[in-house]
């Protein structure tokens, strides 16, 4: 991606339906408006204007759906589209996709060897903030922080920088 | 009402058991068998269809497993049925680092508070055991502000209504816990591995216990198959 792009990029994802519409591109590969808009529980409308802004971005891609009515599929333009932008500078709360990744990994991993019970319940998290929710519900905010302390550490990253992307919102600080 | 121990032999000393809703102290020294107590007590409970939570603060989810395997105590059936829960909090202490664990007061008494808090409201257990108040007090760099703090969080557990146990070491020299904890806590049972006339033996003293008349004496205790079995009949004097 140019330099140039960067600034469609981000406007596009820096909306959190706009990433939330990315993520659900980067999981899969084709799919269209109404495939995304169900799980999100979003206006189809709504997620055809996030594709187009994502593909007028270059972040995403698209073409006519082979087979069946007529729809138009979308997907993400390269496997390579890391979805990391450096919105305020070194450290400034953002988290690249693979921190994010290594993140959510690692506190799940906490959360089975605390109690399988609660491993259990945030195995299907597929976000951060929904699985510190959870945490902190069963575990109470400071041994949640804990948790998250931890979980940053394995990831290599600092808890400050973890906490400044959770009070943002996760899709905000990407 | 009363809260039986599950001890073979201890409710009889109690006058039928902990007064429900009651804080209680176990402490001993090393070796001594206090985890065992805690985790014989939270057993009971669950198999009586009680829901007993053991949080575990040093020790390991594997080792506190292997400890209670080691009696018969099967807390992982009792957690698939819903009526126990072992939260191994040590695994958050182990894995922070030292300059967070410093910084953050992650696994001080109020961090503490607001998991048993939220383990009450999602769990709603009726006993608590905590392995121990020993490796909080390290957080606390004054004695004075450890009693603050522990009076504080007894009060919350109280307020909670269920009936708890804090696990505490002891020193050699006799001291119970960091010195503090059996002036806030309802009930203090001392557990001591100790040479008597040329014979080691592990005894069991209620030192106190509100709420109830208690045994004040020093009795003997084994470890059998099935956990601490403690002699009402005989004294050590």
């Amino acid at each position: 991606m140019k330099l140039a792009d960067w600034k469609g990029a981000l406007s596009a994802l820096g909306n959190a339906n706009g990433m939330r519409v990315a993520e659900a591109l980067e999981e899969t590969g084709w799919r269209c408006a109404s495939e995304i808009a169900r799980p999100l529980k979003l206006h189809i409308a709504t997620v055809q204007s996030h594709l187009a802004a994502l593909e007028s971005a270059g972040v995403a891609e698209s073409r006519e759906r082979v087979g069946g009515r007529p729809a138009r599929e979308y997907r993400l333009r390269s496997r390579e589209v890391e979805l990391s932008f450096a919105i305020e500078g070194k450290d400034g709360g953002c988290i690249s996709k693979a921190e994010r990744l290594g993140l959510l990994s690692s506190l799940k991993e906490h959360a089975s060897r605390i109690s399988p019970e609660i491993g259990a319940r945030v195995a299907s998290c597929s976000a951060v903030a929904p699985l510190v929710a959870e945490l902190v519900r069963h575990l109470g905010r400071g041994t949640a922080s804990a948790i998250v302390a931890a979980a940053a550490h394995d990831a290599g990253m600092s808890r400050s920088k973890v906490e400044r992307f959770m009070e943002k919102g996760e899709e905000g600080a990407i | 009402m009363r809260v039986s121990s599950g001890i073979e032999g201890l409710d009889e000393l109690l006058t039928g058991g902990f007064p429900d809703g009651t804080v209680n102290l176990v402490c001993g020294v090393a070796g001594s068998a206090k985890s065992l107590f805690g985790l014989q007590f939270a057993y009971a409970g669950a198999r009586e269809g009680e829901r007993s939570a053991f949080l575990a603060l040093e020790e390991s989810r594997e080792n506190v497993l292997r400890a209670a395997h080691a009696y018969g105590f099967d807390l992982q059936m009792e957690e698939k049925r819903g009526t126990m829960r072992l939260l191994d909090l040590g695994e958050v202490r182990a894995a922070c680092t030292s300059a967070d664990e410093a910084s953050g007061h992650i696994t001080d008494f109020p961090a503490l508070m607001g998991t048993v808090k939220a383990l009450s409201g999602e769990f709603g257990m009726k006993r608590l055991v905590i392995d121990s108040v020993s490796a909080i007090a390290l957080y606390y760099p004054t004695p004075d502000e450890f009693r603050r703090e522990l009076f504080r969080f007894c009060r919350g557990l109280k307020e909670l209504g269920f009936t708890s146990m804090l696990i505490a070491e002891s020193g050699k020299d006799g001291s119970l816990g960091q010195g503090v904890e059996q002036f806030v806590t309802d009930s203090v049972i001392v557990l001591g591995y100790e040479n008597v006339k040329g014979e080691y033996r592990r005894t069991l003293t209620v030192y106190k216990m509100r709420f109830t008349r208690h045994d004040p004496y020093k009795h003997p205790f084994l470890i059998g198959e099935g956990g601490i079995e403690v002699d009402p009949e005989e004294v050590i004097y």
